[in-house]
């Protein structure tokens, strides 16, 4: 019996284990989900020691790296968060995390998708990506989507003027806007729903065509 | 005693021959008056010489003859009467010392008291009789003076009592008329001797409390006073018993002191009563005393001693020493019960030696107010008078109460008693605005319309076995779709005949890929859509292994690379032209997140330095000449999450040194990702098994994806049915029930 051969009877009885759970919550099913989160632990562990701290740490700092200093200070700060009593040493190593980490998410938001969206969108009144002119459909195809862009906007737009002696109202057309957005909003929610449903439904046809050829394997 | 000392006519004291006042009652000196050598010789004052036998020299003659006809009379007839009494009084002995220092002032005053013992208004009054009149224990009773001397007697006392602010003395004018006319009578002139002292005390004490602003406040309270110190005397009876029992015993033992040593005497006694008790924490020996001299002088003694008196809480004050004796029969019934702290003070007096005057004047005398101060006192009303006493010393005492009473070292907890307020009382009613009233409306409103839950019902009801069957319905229905398509011989795939853009963009891509530039694989997926990234990249990997193009592996996340490697192995064998050990470099795992993927584009080197197996991966031989990202021909995304996509083309896809991004998607992450195709941040991308069939059909080189792509379309087509009737079937029954509750109401 070879190692792929075990390996992918254990691979059956994991998947005969965890198709349990059609039948209820049973103590196989929590055995399989505790056996996936232990092994993911202690995967996680060993890729982060000889990935992260050896290839990263260890190596440089062995190589006399002296930069490798600061993210070992910083780590080791870090790790007083563990201790409620000197847990704010830890807020320096926190707060260059936090910080750089905003900053680079906000400039690559406002570089990458905000102007990069925009430039899509003009590119459907002008020349495409690709350098070709555009197209009365693709035009059409612009002016869609723009009113979908603003009436998803529209529908987020929730500032009112207040009236004399009345409730506060938005005008004709922002609730018109944002009835069209309500519509978009709903078709774009079926649509990242159906592509959910979609990998669930391969994921299952891929173990179920699993099960079929290990079944098939051990009849022949 | 010099020669040139003057006797004081009020208080009876020696003072120098230049004092125009006196030293001790600011009252005013009469220089004619006899010198105090002529009193310490004879021991007499003023008239009262004058009518003695005993006095010789030029001076005493003369003085005798000064002695008003009146007076003289007077004093004959108390001596005949004297004598013919024997002498049963003791003092009336010309050998008792009281002699010696009574006056003719003092013999006033004992008969004033003795006249109207209860009328008395002043303290000042109270004093013991030290001896009786001189006038009636005289031995040698004036002689009888002309009228012309009389009359200048009369008219240097009437002058003297000008002075001293009396004025000219109508009642004395009104005695001395009947006396020029007749004999006069005992009574009246024992009662114009007790009237002329009360206006001669009032007098004296007015002058000396000119200088203070209180003293019309202090002589209506001495009044008051009085008052109520008669009544405590009738009451105990012990303010009187001081009075009238301890002088009379005492004197004739003291020896008669100097008259200043007696002044201070009073000082040392203890005074009993609240005050004392109410300072319980105060020590008596360091109690300061007062200055007897400086508060006969300013007054103010003589006005607040009366107060204490009145209270019954000092015995009244006397001129000679008095050993008080606090024995259980001597003292009042309130202060008999009082604690041994009292009666400890009480008695250190007896067994100490009273201190000399100037031995207390550095200490600081305990400050007493005036009663009409201490009457109208604001602050009284709402503080305690007793001071809070000091708390014990830490161990001194154990804790009474509580769950640790008994236990010494306790520190006692605060007296929170006097803190105690009343709780504010708070209308019962409930003030409800419009609005809360429209809220309650509307909460009542939805209560109504929900039907109750009856949870008795829900609790019989036995364990929902129908969605366990309508689960295990659901299973099988779908697990039928999967495997009847497989099992079947017929076809049921619809294969689509147009394909998407963006699986021919990425085809094209990487159909024009130099096969000497390694391509970047970057995964980052889950294990539980493996499977369908499995699927789904299977195409792409093919196709770069038909072309044999090198393959450098990194995942995000820690288990993307392991389980791509798996994947690259598992298509090698299919294509046996490709050796994955030559042609695949496994990086491994890029920690950071963003800054990670930011970092590819700052410093690839240093951002993936060595290979799953430990060993540097630029030495690679597939990644010489590899230094930054656009030396890769393509960097190929393999995820299951848009935000993945977004993050590399936010972070790399905004450098211009970049070369072309396709992906690689799950079916979850296509409709998110379509935006950033559209935009051509992204040359292209395969997404799930529908995108991955297409790729196979541009390919022409059908596998798995096509094989199974029936399973798939009937899989999602059953999913869609079973939707829909589920959609259905809860439609009619909220309908049926909503009819229902309809034809109730």
């Amino acid at each position: 019996m070879t190692a792929e051969l075990i390996w992918t009877f254990v691979s059956f009885i994991l998947t005969v284990l965890v198709f349990s759970y059609l039948l209820g919550d049973n103590p196989l099913f929590k055995f399989v989900s505790a056996l996936f989160v232990g092994i993911t632990a202690g995967y996680f562990a060993v890729v982060i020691i000889y990935q992260v701290i050896l290839a990263r740490l260890v190596a440089p700092l062995l190589q006399g790296s002296l930069v490798s200093l600061i993210p070992l200070v910083l780590s080791g700060l870090l790790l007083l968060k563990l201790s409620p009593r000197l847990s704010r040493a830890g807020d320096t190593s926190m707060a260059v995390l936090v910080g750089v980490g905003a900053a680079v998410a906000v400039g690559g938001a406002v570089l990458g998708t905000l102007f990069g969206q925009i430039e899509g969108a003009i590119s459907y009144f002008g020349t495409r990506p690709d350098g070709t002119p555009t197209t009365v459909y693709r035009v059409v195809e612009g002016i869609f989507f723009l009113i979908g862009t603003l009436a998803s906007l529209a529908y987020f737009h929730f500032g009112a003027r207040r009236k004399k002696l009345g409730e506060p109202k938005q005008p004709v057309w922002v609730r018109i806007f944002a009835w069209v957005g309500k519509i978009f909003i709903a078709i774009t929610l079926g649509a990242v729903f159906a592509g959910v449903l979609t990998a669930g439904m391969t994921a299952l046809i891929e173990r179920s065509d699993f099960l079929i050829r290990t079944v098939m394997s051990m009849i022949k | 005693m010099t020669m040139a000392d003057i006797i004081c006519p009020i208080c009876n004291r020696v003072n120098d021959s230049s004092a125009e006042r006196c030293w001790y009652c600011q009252a005013i000196l009469v220089k004619d008056q006899p010198t105090g050598s002529e009193n310490e010789a004879g021991k007499f004052s003023g008239v009262e010489q004058a009518g003695t036998a005993n006095h010789s020299g030029p001076a005493s003659d003369n003085q005798e003859e000064e002695i008003p006809e009146w007076l003289a009379r007077i004093r004959q007839l108390e001596r005949e009467e004297r004598e013919q009494s024997q002498g049963v009084n003791p003092f009336t002995s010309a050998e008792s010392p009281a002699d010696e220092n009574a006056d003719w002032l003092n013999g006033f005053r004992l008969e004033g008291e003795s006249v109207s013992e209860s009328d008395t208004q002043e303290p000042e009054k109270e004093v013991p009789p030290l001896s009786e009149p001189e006038f009636l224990t005289c031995e040698n009773p004036p002689e009888r003076i002309s009228a012309k001397e009389d009359e200048e007697v009369y008219d240097a006392f009437e002058s003297l009592l000008a002075e001293l602010g009396i004025g000219p003395s109508n009642q004395l004018e009104e005695v001395v008329e009947p006396e020029a006319g007749g004999e006069p009578v005992a009574e009246d002139l024992e009662q114009v001797e007790s009237d002329f002292l009360k206006r001669l005390d009032f007098t004296e004490r007015h002058e000396s409390e000119k200088p203070s602003d209180q003293s019309n406040l202090d002589s209506v309270s001495s009044e008051e006073i009085a008052d109520v110190l008669k009544k405590i005397d009738s009451t105990h009876g012990y303010m009187r018993e001081e009075e009238t029992t301890i002088p009379s015993q005492e004197l004739p033992e003291s020896n008669l002191e100097p008259e200043t040593a007696v002044d201070f005497e009073p000082i040392s006694q203890p005074k009993p009563g609240i005050e004392r008790n109410q300072e319980s924490e105060f020590d008596a020996e360091n109690e300061p005393e007062p200055i007897a001299g400086m508060e006969s002088a300013s007054g103010e003694q003589s006005k607040e001693l009366p107060t204490l008196e009145s209270s019954g809480i000092i015995p009244p004050v006397t001129d000679t020493p008095r050993p008080i004796s606090f024995d259980d029969d001597d003292l009042p019934e309130w202060l008999s019960l009082e604690e041994p702290v009292s009666a400890k003070k009480s008695d250190e007096p007896k067994n100490k030696p009273t201190p000399a005057v100037g031995q207390d004047l550095g200490k600081l005398e305990r400050a007493h107010l005036p009663a009409w101060l201490h009457a109208i006192r604001p602050v009284e009303a709402v503080t305690p008078l007793q001071p809070a006493p000091e708390p014990p010393a830490e161990g001194e005492k154990p804790a009474e109460q509580g769950i640790l009473s008994g236990i010494e070292g306790v520190l006692r907890s605060a007296d929170l008693t006097g803190q105690i307020k009343k709780p504010p009382v708070y209308s019962p009613g409930i003030e409800v605005s419009e609005r809360q009233l429209q809220n309650v409306a509307l909460f009542k409103t939805l209560l109504e319309g929900a039907e109750p839950v009856d949870l008795a019902k829900s609790a019989q009801k036995p364990p929902v076995k129908s969605s366990l069957i309508l689960r295990i319905v659901v299973t099988l229905a779908l697990l039928a779709a999967v495997l009847m398509p497989i099992f079947s011989y017929t076809p049921f795939v619809i294969t689509p005949v147009l394909f998407p853009a963006e699986v021919v963009n990425t085809f094209s891509k990487i159909q024009n890929l130099p096969s000497d530039k390694p391509v970047l694989l970057a995964a980052h997926f889950e294990a539980g859509l493996a499977g369908e990234m499995k699927w789904t990249s299977r195409a792409v990997i093919e196709h770069l292994m038909a072309r044999n193009i090198p393959m450098t592996l990194i995942s995000t996340n820690a288990i993307g690379y392991a389980i791509l490697e798996e994947e690259i192995r598992g298509i090698s064998s299919v294509e046996t032209n490709y050796s994955v050990d030559d042609q695949v470099v496994n990086l491994g795992y890029l920690p950071g997140g963003t800054l990670g993927i930011l970092s590819l584009t700052r410093n690839l080197h240093q951002a993936l330095p060595y290979t799953t197996t430990i060993q540097p991966a630029w030495d690679q031989p597939i990644l010489l000449g590899i230094n930054r990202l656009s030396d890769f021909g393509a960097v190929i995304i393999l995820t299951d999450n848009a935000d993945i996509v977004k993050t590399w083309v936010e972070q790399v896809g905004t450098s211009a040194d970049v070369s072309p991004i396709l992906a690689v998607l799950s079916a979850q992450a296509a409709p998110m990702t379509q935006p950033y195709y559209d935009s051509g941040q992204i040359k292209g991308f395969v997404a799930g098994m529908n995108g991955s069939q297409s790729y196979e059909q541009i390919m022409q080189r059908p596998y798995q994806s096509t094989l199974a792509f029936g399973s798939f379309q009937s899989t999602l087509l059953i999913t869609a049915l079973i939707i829909f009737i589920g959609g259905a079937v809860s439609l009619i029954l909220s309908s049926g029930a909503g009819m229902k509750k309809g034809a109730g109401k």
